[in-house]
């Protein structure tokens, strides 16, 4: 039985999933407002639209077997210790199966995908999404997800993730530099949130539920969001942080451990006031980060552009391909990867060319057509 | 399984000890190194723990010649990629305690790889003890046994290590001992350093000052 305020936000999801085009807007409030998408019937409807998903086409796997893949290996290590994530009600037949589901889901993207690393946790995100909505829609979302919000993770090393990670200390220093110093004197690294923000707190939290509501919120938001979630946690628990020995180990032990307690809604509504204070660009400012070598900042705006244009179900439904998004001008510019300074030169550089080019052209011209067009210039009077 | 399973009372009960050393236990991905720091933590086996993403941590106060030791032990994640992160907390580490499987020759061809890192972040004073894991899978059935004990306790003698035990913590074979043993070596190293009278909050203090005078950069950023 729903509740009211279930019912009306239902009607309101409903209405912006069927216009034609869908108001992927209206979708993202709903994500991110108090109580999130709180079914999985309508998560399995809006979760798509947000990442920009066609689910009525998805493509079929052509590549190499799957029992080929270097990381099959690790993979299956995982995968044969996630039984935690599993509801309990499962039974052994359904849990196996699922773990097989899991196995060719993620075997499945990194085969698509070579240039990507398969690391300990990324079955953790994938496994939520296999939960609500089946092999193919774990699949089909996850795969926007590897080259967008959790591209930095899959390199081949963890150099990006750890800038990732240093995105969190601007943002405790700007909002409480107490706690901040804090943590520095006690030389903890911020390692402790590492498996937060790789795998989008499906490690740690205790309910499929819980996991559901932060996908919620994480799709429909910037990608540097988990950063955001985990400094909101961090700080509401500050006067707990300060309280303990000023040392590695008291401070990591606490910090690591989500409390039982923690309301995720209002951590939800902290994280985003902070996102809205301090945007990506001051903290990377702060911290002397260039936002340009991270794919998951960079890769942002096409990634939301593209989110934008899309039909309704009933439309993809008989074969009605969306509508292509919009051409932004800086589309037409070089790959997102370089920076927006390269990118600028690159369409500056043909411009400034042809107007000197124009200059020399016009000041020669003038130069020697000046006799021609002035004769009497030269008639003694 | 970091975060989720385990509580640790912080500053409530284990408050008063008289030495506190720091433990690291490392090893290649699935070997079971979670599953010996929990069955030494809270006695019971968890077969399905989930994996160690980054660090983990625990504490538990041991009882050794009426001394009380404090352990503080530092289960670390095995996948190659979070080598660099789990480095970090190698520094100041008084023991490390190198995992493998007993039934996996590669997760014991890895172990010098793993020395290596020891001698290059811990320093070359940690006490290592080398444990070979799922002593019960080979005892049932013993064709899945891929490393011979008496190579283990040969590679451990060439490394100077205290030892090479085979423990299992299915059926809870030699997991007390493992700890409790490096905790006395621990402590007899530390007796035999100073003199007991004023070793007790000495040793509190020295642990502090290795751990910053050791300071290893563990990334470009500042992630410390």
């Amino acid at each position: 039985m729903w509740l009211h305020w279930q019912r009306e936000k239902e009607l309101q999801i409903d209405e912006a999933l069927r216009s034609s085009l869908v108001d992927v807007e209206a979708l993202r409030r709903h994500a991110v407002s108090m109580g999130g998408l709180f079914h999985s019937d309508i998560r399995r409807r809006v979760w798509p639209k947000l990442v920009g998903v066609n689910m009525y086409h998805i493509k079929p796997y052509e590549g190499a077997p799957l029992t080929e893949h270097k990381d099959r290996a690790q993979v299956l290590l995982d995968v044969r210790r996630c039984s935690r994530r599993i509801p309990e009600h499962y039974s052994e037949t359904r849990r196996q199966e699922l773990q097989e589901k899991l196995l060719r889901v993620i075997l499945r993207l990194l085969s698509e995908h070579p240039d990507l690393h398969y690391y300990q946790g990324f079955h953790d995100i994938v496994i939520t999404f296999l939960l609500v909505g089946g092999e193919d829609f774990a699949y089909a979302i996850v795969n926007v997800l590897v080259q967008h919000h959790i591209r930095d993770f899959m390199d081949a090393d963890m150099d990006r993730t750890k800038v990732i990670i240093c995105y969190l200390r601007p943002l405790l220093r700007l909002e409480s530099r107490t706690l901040e110093r804090f943590i520095h004197k006690s030389e903890c690294a911020y390692y402790f949130c590492l498996s937060w923000l790789i795998t989008w707190f499906g490690h740690v939290v205790r309910r499929l539920d819980e996991a559901c509501r932060l996908v919620d919120f994480l799709l429909a938001s910037h990608p540097l969001m988990p950063v955001y979630l985990s400094g909101a946690i961090i700080l509401s628990r500050e006067s707990e942080v300060l309280a303990v020995d000023c040392e590695m180990a008291s401070v990591h032990g606490l910090l690591s451990k989500i409390p039982e307690r923690l309301s995720y809604e209002q951590v939800i509504v902290m994280a985003q006031q902070l996102f809205e204070k301090h945007p990506p660009q001051r903290l990377a400012r702060n911290e002397g980060l260039k936002l340009g070598t991270s794919s998951l900042i960079s890769t942002y705006k096409q990634f939301s552009r593209h989110t934008q244009n899309q039909h309704a179900d009933h439309l993809l439904a008989r074969g009605i391909v969306s509508p292509a998004p919009p051409r932004c001008w800086l589309d037409w510019l070089p790959s997102p990867s370089f920076s927006l300074f390269l990118r600028l030169l690159a369409f500056v550089a043909p411009v400034l060319l042809a107007v000197i080019l124009f200059w020399i052209r016009h000041h020669y011209v003038r130069t020697n057509m000046e006799p021609t067009f002035s004769p009497r210039k030269s008639v003694p009077i | 399984m970091e975060g989720s399973g385990e509580s640790i009372d912080f500053g409530a009960v284990d408050d008063t000890y008289h030495f506190l050393f720091k433990i690291v236990l490392i090893g290649d991905a699935g070997v079971g190194k979670t599953c010996v720091v929990q069955r030494f933590k809270h006695g019971i086996y968890i077969e399905r723990h989930g994996n160690t993403i980054g660090v983990d941590f625990m504490l538990r106060t041991v009882d050794i010649d009426g001394k009380k030791i404090k352990l503080q032990i530092w289960d670390t994640a095995g996948q190659e990629r979070f080598r660099t992160v789990t480095q970090s907390y190698y520094r100041g580490a008084h023991g490390v305690i190198i995992a493998y499987d007993i039934t996996n020759m590669e997760s014991f061809s890895h172990i010098p790889s793993w020395v290596d890192d020891i001698k290059r972040y811990a320093g070359p004073d940690a006490v290592m003890l080398l444990i070979g894991t799922k002593k019960d899978t080979v005892t049932s059935q013993p064709r899945l046994r891929e490393v011979p004990f008496n190579h283990a306790k040969r590679y451990a003698a060439t490394k100077h290590m205290l030892d090479a035990v085979e423990t299992s913590a299915k059926d809870n074979t030699n997991i007390e001992g493992t700890f409790m043993r490096m905790a006395r070596a621990l402590w007899r190293k530390n007796e035999g350093l100073s003199s007991v009278a004023d070793t007790e909050m000495s040793f509190r203090l020295s642990t502090q000052t290795m751990e910053k005078g050791k300071g290893h950069a563990c990334s470009s950023c500042s992630v410390l």
